[in-house]
């Protein structure tokens, strides 16, 4: 583990120390430190409307649940596989009501293409950049699931391999083969493949 | 290493997965294939860019979080039992006290009535056997010719005849 990201673990272990405690600011501290990844996990799944809900509804979760956080993961690692929890029950909820998830319908969707970052000052560079992403949104949306979200988790949430290993509660390698024939087949639909 | 990397090689770069030192060293060396891997990893950060432009007002979100907190952090329970468990287990109960009853009422010897009356029967027979020969079961040397008054009939039985 690098430094930097051991010492975030060990702040968060007092953290957690004084959150179970009933320090409502420790928590307050542990969500500070959190809330972006926390967010940007649910995105991934649910959509932007549905992901602060959710992000929330997971922190509530982690809060009530402190006391079985036994510390043999990192405490990000266990929040996030909470988040992610979170995401496939909402996501079971909202299919069981019938209700489209934004998440899925984004797939094609030109609401996305529109807030692409206007890097790209040539009208003709700028429309191929669309349509190429258009073709990797399509792609993406159809890859099989669980190659859809390691994928997503990677690229999109850019966790690391071990800490998707950890959320979704697979194996290192898994997530490897899972992440490798995702990226094969987006780059063999994208025509990067020669 | 002088070959381009292959498509494994690349795809791995892409995803971020460790590569044969060799492959490693190439990639740093080769304008091509860096450029191969960067065209793919390049339109995957402008979707992620796309995909996270909006972002909630994080100090919003961690009040919203931190009013929603119970009071009190509670232990965790154990999960309750699906509904359908107990009902389960009253009706494999009451399959097995029925089971058990069959059984047990199968076991006993059953008490049967007969209209047949067995002493008249009984008596038949035996008045029967103590009267003359019922035919068909007449000594036997009356039956073979040439056997008549003959005394060799265990011979014949034992040795067939000659």
């Amino acid at each position: 583990m690098p430094p930097a990201r051991s010492a975030h673990a060990g702040a968060d272990l007092s953290l957690v120390d004084l959150a179970r405690g009933g320090d409502r600011a420790a928590f307050g501290e542990l969500v500070r430190l959190h809330q972006r990844r926390v967010y940007t996990v649910c995105r991934q799944y649910l959509g932007p409307d549905e992901a602060d809900g959710a992000a929330q509804d997971a922190f509530v979760k982690a809060y009530s649940r402190l006391r079985s956080f036994d510390g043999r993961s990192a405490f990000t690692t266990w929040l996030t596989r909470i988040a992610v929890n979170t995401c496939l029950d909402r996501l079971r909820k909202l299919k069981r009501e019938g209700l489209r998830v934004a998440a899925e319908e984004e797939n094609g969707d030109g609401d996305l293409l529109g807030r692409l970052p206007d890097g790209a000052a040539d009208p003709e560079a700028l429309l191929m950049q669309r349509q190429a992403l258009e073709r990797l949104s399509r792609c993406e949306g159809r890859l099989p699931a669980q190659q859809r979200e390691v994928f997503r988790l990677r690229f999109y949430a850019e966790l690391a391999l071990e800490e998707i290993a950890g959320a979704l509660g697979v194996s290192p390698g898994t997530v490897k083969t899972q992440l490798h024939r995702a990226v094969h087949r987006v780059r063999q639909e994208l025509g990067d493949v020669r | 290493m002088n070959a381009h990397l292959d498509e494994l090689e690349l795809t791995a770069a892409v995803a971020g997965l460790d590569l044969e030192p060799a492959a490693a060293e190439h990639l740093a060396a080769c304008a091509a294939c860096r450029r191969r891997v960067e065209s793919t990893a390049s339109l995957l950060e402008q979707r992620r860019l796309a995909r996270n432009a909006t972002e909630p007002d994080w100090n919003v979100q961690r009040r919203a979080i931190l009013e929603r907190l119970p009071r009190r952090i509670g232990l965790r329970l154990p999960p309750l039992l699906p509904w359908w468990r107990p009902l389960l287990a009253v009706a494999a109960l009451l399959v097995l006290a029925v089971t058990v009853s069959l059984v047990r009422s199968g076991s006993r010897v059953p008490v049967t009535r007969t209209d047949i009356p067995v002493e008249q029967i009984l008596a038949e027979v035996d008045a029967a056997l103590d009267g003359p020969a019922i035919p068909g079961f007449g000594p036997l040397g009356s039956l073979v010719p040439g056997l008549e008054g003959t005394d060799d009939l265990e011979d014949l039985l034992v040795n067939g005849a000659s």
